[in-house]
């Protein structure tokens, strides 16, 4: 809550300017923390560099103030409006101090801020005419913003009466209800069991390129997502894993940023567990962490061994790795598979790798980057991109797996709510519009 | 069989027991960060602060034991054949020296070597691998009998030729030049923002499917963690899901 210092009405927190008068909140905007002297926005409860509770520190500040000043909770002179029954907490720490009475004094003022013998230099310098001084209304409005700063209170002078507006309430309560749509959408769909079952129609040929390879094959499999996106990335890395390991593909995976080694082997170790024949070293290696981006995709397509001297998981030399043997140039793989969370590790692969070598590249991504990547599928530099809850429901080793299609399901749901959020809210806005023309 | 991640002492984290500790603190971070809902509190700093601290310290580990310590070791043994491996440490030393006002300008020499082969790795590679395989690709014929005639012949047709226009029209967008002069030059200028115009929405288009697909993406997410609560860790509990 920011009180209005121009006349008293209660603004939700984060408000650049006064919901009622217009006035500017702008010295509301932040809260100084008072333990180390963090500015953190208005609508922080804790401070973000040392977690100390800012409501609590501006109440206990404002009640010390008042303890000094020796006036707790006056209550106003008579004539200038009822006393409120409590005081809400200004969110910032004000020091009032008396209005400059003129321009000599305000240039004394800002001695401080100014540097040293600057405020006297601007004084003295000809034909500098002084600023005008404050009017009389802007006095007794700065006057009125210090007394709300000092004393903590707001009201004094009656808010601007204003229609009440019904979009405010609707989209706060909306907020809470849209996040319980959201949970229904979730979970809803794994009750519906007769609805899950059956494969959706394939989205990509990918699962058909990945089944016509076989044992004598190998795959590069590169690890691009953050754990931030393991939700959505790390059950397609499994189901690509698992198709490979199905049909006993040899896979070699790097990592093309450092938590991508630790998502890597939890993959691994899903598929191994379901297929204990796809053995570490023998069908499938971790190589490990290959940094500097371009340059870093560059020291790959000199050769596999010369970039990894071992791999991530035994730490033995890549040379004695069964898996590897073979593969000693990139050219040597059948294919490249990317999991990736962000447009530019495929770009990258894309560009340094796919246009040297022409190697087919397979890129499962995240839903939100599939569209600036569509035009490199289109150009045939992708050569199949599998995306979205569709994309892993057709990779999943288990096509009526309960969980998986109740993923694609929810996510009907979830644009259906989408849908019908977006027409009520229009058509109410639509209303309020008519109603105030 | 993949040997388990902790080794030696650290096997003790490997155990149904400290798996089970792991899925509860797991969830519990998880209800912190969704707490969130409610407004800034205590817990939801914690896990996000979490996030970022646990995050750094990993990829710092993973960088000493996959890349620097392998190389480092590589080089003890045989200093001569790969001294290349020394010279590299060296400039990487040399870069830490940014942090010391006095020895910054030690700093320059590998920075100007990361940011100059980056960027010419980086333009290299958008110049062959993206500028021209897209600049050939929108130049494609337009006619139906090219894609096998017939109903998916006129589709494609017409997909190549939307394509061509929103190609033209999103370029038209970005087009800024002073006001023209002349008949000639009203002319050009009124053609520039007839499919200016037009170039802004097929942009706002983009930008739409750009929006749907971080609602996916964000709602999966979402979803997942709904799932690891009901299915792993009410199971410990004694629930069963759905």
């Amino acid at each position: 809550m920011i009180v209005c210092p121009a006349c008293g009405h209660h603004n939700a927190e984060g408000r650049a300017r006064c919901e009622a008068c217009g006035a500017s909140l702008e010295h509301f905007v932040y809260r100084v923390c008072p333990a180390c002297g963090a500015l953190n926005a208005a609508d922080r409860t804790f401070c973000l560099r040392c977690l100390t509770n800012l409501l609590q520190a501006e109440k206990e500040d404002i009640a010390q103030g008042q303890a000094i000043a020796g006036e707790p909770s006056a209550p106003p002179p008579a004539g200038e409006g009822a006393p409120l029954p409590e005081a809400p907490q200004p969110p910032t720490r004000l020091t009032p101090s008396p209005l400059p009475a003129t321009w000599e004094e305000t240039l004394s003022a800002l001695a401080d801020l100014l540097p040293a013998g600057a405020a006297k230099a601007l004084a003295g310098r000809k034909g500098m005419a002084p600023p005008a001084l404050p009017s009389e209304e802007e006095r007794a409005e700065a006057a009125l913003f210090q007394r709300v700063a000092r004393e903590g209170t707001a009201g004094r002078v009656p808010p601007i009466s204003q229609p009440p507006l019904a979009m405010p309430d609707i989209l706060v309560r909306g907020r809470v209800l849209f996040a319980l749509l959201l949970i229904v959408a979730a979970l809803v769909p794994l009750w519906l069991a007769p609805w899950g079952e059956g494969r959706l129609a394939p989205i990509s040929g990918a699962r058909e390129w990945l089944e016509a390879l076989g044992p004598q094959d190998a795959v590069l499999v590169v690890f691009a997502y953050s754990p931030a996106y393991a939700g959505e990335m790390q059950p397609l890395a499994e189901a690509f894993l698992h198709i490979l390991a199905e049909r006993s593909i040899r896979s070699i995976a790097v990592a093309s940023q450092p938590a991508g080694v630790g998502l890597a082997r939890e993959a691994y170790r899903a598929v191994e567990e379901a297929l204990p024949a796809y053995a570490y070293g023998e069908r499938y290696a971790i190589l490990g962490y290959l940094p500097g981006q371009e340059a870093g995709l560059n020291a790959l397509l000199q050769g596999v061994e010369q970039t990894f001297g071992q791999d991530a998981v035994l730490q033995r030399p890549t040379a004695e790795l069964p898996a590897l043997q073979g593969l000693g140039q990139i050219a040597a793989f059948r294919g490249i598979l990317i999991v990736s969370d962000e447009d530019a590790p495929v770009r990258q692969w894309v560009e340094q790798v796919h246009a040297r070598t022409g190697l087919p590249l397979i890129a499962g991504v995240a839903a939100r980057v599939a569209p600036l990547l569509a035009p490199y599928q289109r150009a045939g530099q992708i050569r199949y991109l599998v995306t979205g809850p569709n994309g892993l429901i057709e990779m999943a080793p288990h096509g009526a797996d309960r969980r998986l299609v109740a993923r694609a399901h929810g996510l009907v749901i979830y644009f259906a709510i989408w849908c019908a959020v977006a027409v009520v809210t229009n058509v109410l806005y639509w209303r309020e519009r008519r109603r105030e023309e | 069989m993949m040997p388990a991640l902790p080794a030696g002492p650290f096997a003790i984290f490997a155990t149904p027991g400290a798996q089970a500790v792991g899925i509860w603190v797991a969830a519990l971070l998880t209800l912190a960060v969704l707490s969130y809902l409610l407004g800034d509190n205590l817990l939801f700093r914690v896990a996000e602060y979490l996030l970022v601290g646990i995050a750094a310290g990993y990829a710092v580990a993973v960088a000493w034991r996959n890349v620097l310590w392998p190389r480092l070791l590589a080089f003890w043994q045989d200093p001569m054949n790969l001294w290349y491996y020394g010279l590299f440490f060296l400039l990487g030393l040399m870069l830490l020296a940014r942090g010391v006002r006095r020895l910054s300008p030690l700093g320059n020499v590998p920075l100007a070597i990361l940011v100059g082969t980056g960027a010419g790795f980086a333009l290299g590679g958008a110049f062959l691998g993206t500028l021209l395989p897209q600049v050939r690709d929108t130049i494609a014929p337009v006619t139906p009998q090219h894609y096998g005639g017939g109903l998916s012949g006129w589709a494609r047709a017409i997909d190549v030729i939307l394509l061509i226009l929103g190609t033209v029209a999103a370029l038209s967008f970005f087009t800024y030049c002073r006001e023209a002069s002349g008949k000639g030059g009203r002319l050009s200028q009124g053609f520039l923002q007839f499919w200016g115009s037009a170039g802004r929405k097929v942009i706002m288009v983009a930008f739409g499917a750009l929006l749907a697909g971080a609602a996916v993406t964000f709602f999966t997410l979402f979803q997942s963690r709904l799932f690891f609560l009901i299915y792993d860790w009410l199971s410990l509990l004694g629930i069963k899901g759905p």
